[in-house]
């Protein structure tokens, strides 16, 4: 009985494995890569153009109704985003509706914000300990303070010279959080830990009833702000960006999978477009230059586009499957050759896995086969059929896999 | 009878054991002095920076030690008992061969377990002197995993020495390191601690797995 166990504990064992490298390798070896789809919208054209990997790197260059596009038309048709081409070129300044637009201009109006899955608070192991950096330097550069904060039960900073904590400076920020209502702990501490960044915002905090607060360094003093987003957001994650047009602080998402930009005018909160948007799979960007704002999120599956005025209305929308989610014969191989994989990493995500991701009813095929496959063997070598039954079982629970193991750790007579 | 075991498989194991723990205390006595020469060589918020932010590992130089320490003692205390059939000789005392070999397994596993613990006490003592404890608390969980490839290694090794035959013994080579592959697959702080807890669950069927060789071990050679 316990050499049977132990049989089937090395079994399963190495249905674990095998899950998780076999598909692995398979993808490798037979599984073409496909680029993602780049989507803009053109404020040329006033539709939207795109250009994505095909197979062998060769690419895909469209506008919206099918007509393809080479490589140059391509990128005059967007060229608030291929702007150092269009200088190169001779094409600057352009005109478009009238509005005459030089490198300058450009410059100045444009900027891209992000939020992919694993920007998502809660889907990556966090700091715990952020710096505070001088918001209004007397140099010309950010620079790193010597000390960073967390913020449990008041907000406490440790002196990274000495490693202890800075108790005059923790009072003075804990007395300036009381004083603006934060209600300790901290749900949420939202900031870019960085001075790779033209200015410094500091950090919005969410405290324990939901209220937002902004919290930035100033002259060494703090400067805290009770902002008036409603407590009752349900706020999820915060990706502040600071960017010299000052539009806005950063993006909000909250726990119903709503977007929004915190602006600079009295953190009023704009929504962003997000059908079809989930957070937890999708990345989401939205590129902005002198005549438009597009929202572009996109999974493995589809990429999806809205098309907005400066103030955020709606003009245009879009969507195109993804190439990553046609079918093709390895696909569809996969699919049938293993009826599970073990996903161990997602790029959604820093954190690791270790999910079971079934292949649909294809793996079935695989499952069958590996029957057979087994009978014949079982047959051939006039065994009892009913001895065989548990190996039977293991290999219609996991196909190929269970095969293999079966067949590498067989039974002693 | 288990006692006589434990006792005649520490001294088997002890030299080795000794010689694992020592190449330990030295690595983490080097990672102690580069620390602190980072902190020499930049300023203390850049060393933060760098190790809180960017995710250093200052401590990356223990990352396989585990590992190789579970082989060594695997390999220390099941060798010498295969050479010669003298495992099978044991196998017929009084005791159940299940009991015995568990007997076996656990003082093996204690053993790397207690370098293991030895690890994690440096490493926080080291982390402490330099770090917030949040970077501290974070490097026991990047750290648990390798630490787990050390027992799992163990386990893994016993099996593929104690297996009679040629071919199983690949094929279990194959699946123990496929599977203590699985606790290197990421460098990010903290990343496995999501599910450290399936795969020591999934590791304790290396456990039931050793008694099979063992018994075709007992039967064949």
């Amino acid at each position: 009985m316990l050499q049977r166990l132990s049989r089937y504990a090395l079994i399963v064992l190495a249905i674990l494995v095998m899950s998780v490298y076999l598909p692995m390798l398979y993808q490798k070896v037979f599984v073409a890569k496909t680029g993602r789809t780049h989507l803009f919208y053109s404020p040329v054209i006033k539709k939207f153009v795109f250009r994505e990997i095909v197979k062998d790197h060769r690419f895909l260059t469209q506008d919206e109704t099918g007509r393809d596009l080479d490589r140059k038309t391509f990128e005059t048709l967007i060229p608030f985003i291929y702007y150092k081409n269009m200088e190169l070129w001779g094409l600057l300044p352009f005109e478009i509706d009238g509005q005459s637009f030089d490198k300058e201009t450009i410059k100045a109006n444009r900027q891209v914000i992000e939020l992919r899955p694993r920007m998502i608070a809660d889907r990556s192991p966090q700091d715990g300990i952020y710096p505070l950096i001088e918001s209004q330097p007397d140099q010309a550069l950010l620079v790193f303070p010597e000390d960073r904060f967390r913020i449990a039960d008041r907000m406490e900073f440790v002196n990274a010279d000495n490693n202890t904590v800075d108790e005059g400076l923790s009072r003075v920020f804990t007395g300036a959080f009381k004083e603006a209502g934060f209600k300790f702990p901290a749900r949420l501490i939202a900031g870019k830990g960085t001075i790779l960044k033209p200015f410094d915002e500091g950090y919005f905090v969410v405290d324990a009833v939901g209220a937002v607060f902004h919290i930035k360094r100033v002259r060494g003093k703090p400067l805290c702000v009770r902002t008036p987003i409603p407590t009752d957001l349900g706020i999820r994650s915060i990706r502040i960006s600071e960017n010299r047009r000052k539009e806005f602080y950063g993006m909000l998402l909250t726990n119903s999978g709503k977007l929004f930009l915190i602006s600079y005018d009295n953190y009023r909160l704009i929504p962003l477009p997000v059908d079809n948007y989930n957070p937890d799979t999708m990345n989401y960007k939205l590129i902005i230059n002198p005549l438009y704002r597009t929202a572009v999120y996109s999974d493995k599956t589809m990429i999806y586009a809205t098309a907005m005025t400066p103030d955020y209305e709606t003009i245009a929308g879009y969507k195109r499957a993804m190439q990553a989610s046609r079918q093709t014969t390895a696909r569809t191989f996969y699919s049938a050759c293993f009826p599970f994989s073990i996903q161990i990493k997602d790029h959604t995500s820093d954190y690791m896995t270790f999910d079971l991701i079934p292949n649909g009813w294809k793996g079935l095929i695989g499952v069958g086969l590996s029957i057979v496959i087994y009978l014949l063997f079982v047959c051939l070598r006039k065994h009892n059929l009913k001895e065989a039954w548990p190996d039977l079982a293991v290999i219609a629970l996991s196909g190929v896999y269970g095969l293999i193991a079966v067949a590498m750790v067989r039974p002693d007579p | 009878m288990i006692a006589s075991t434990f006792y005649k498989e520490w001294m088997k194991m002890r030299l080795y054991w000794g010689i694992a723990l020592s190449c330990h205390i030295l690595v983490f006595i080097y990672i102690y002095i580069e620390t602190r020469h980072m902190f020499i060589l930049e300023h203390a918020e850049m060393v933060w920076y760098q190790v809180i932010h960017i995710h250093t590992l200052f401590y990356e130089q223990i990352k396989y030690l585990p590992l190789a320490t579970g082989i060594l003692l695997g390999a220390a205390q099941f060798v010498p008992e295969t050479k010669n059939h003298r495992f099978r000789l044991f196998l017929h005392l009084p005791v159940r061969p299940y009991v015995l070999a568990l007997s076996y397994i656990i003082i093996g596993l204690a053993a790397v377990a207690v370098i293991c613990l030895v690890d994690i006490f440096l490493l926080s003592r080291i982390t402490n002197v330099f770090f917030p404890h949040e970077v501290v608390v974070r490097s026991m969980i990047t750290a648990l995993p390798w630490l787990l490839a050390g027992l799992v290694s163990f386990l893994g090794t016993s099996l593929i020495v104690l297996e009679p035959e040629w071919p199983r013994k690949i094929f279990y080579l194959a699946v123990s390191y496929g599977f203590v592959w699985l606790f290197f697959q990421s460098n990010i702080p903290g990343s496995y601690i999501s599910v450290i807890g399936k795969l020591i669950m999934a590791s304790l069927f290396f456990v039931p797995a050793i008694f099979l060789p063992v018994y075709r071990f007992r039967n064949r050679s």
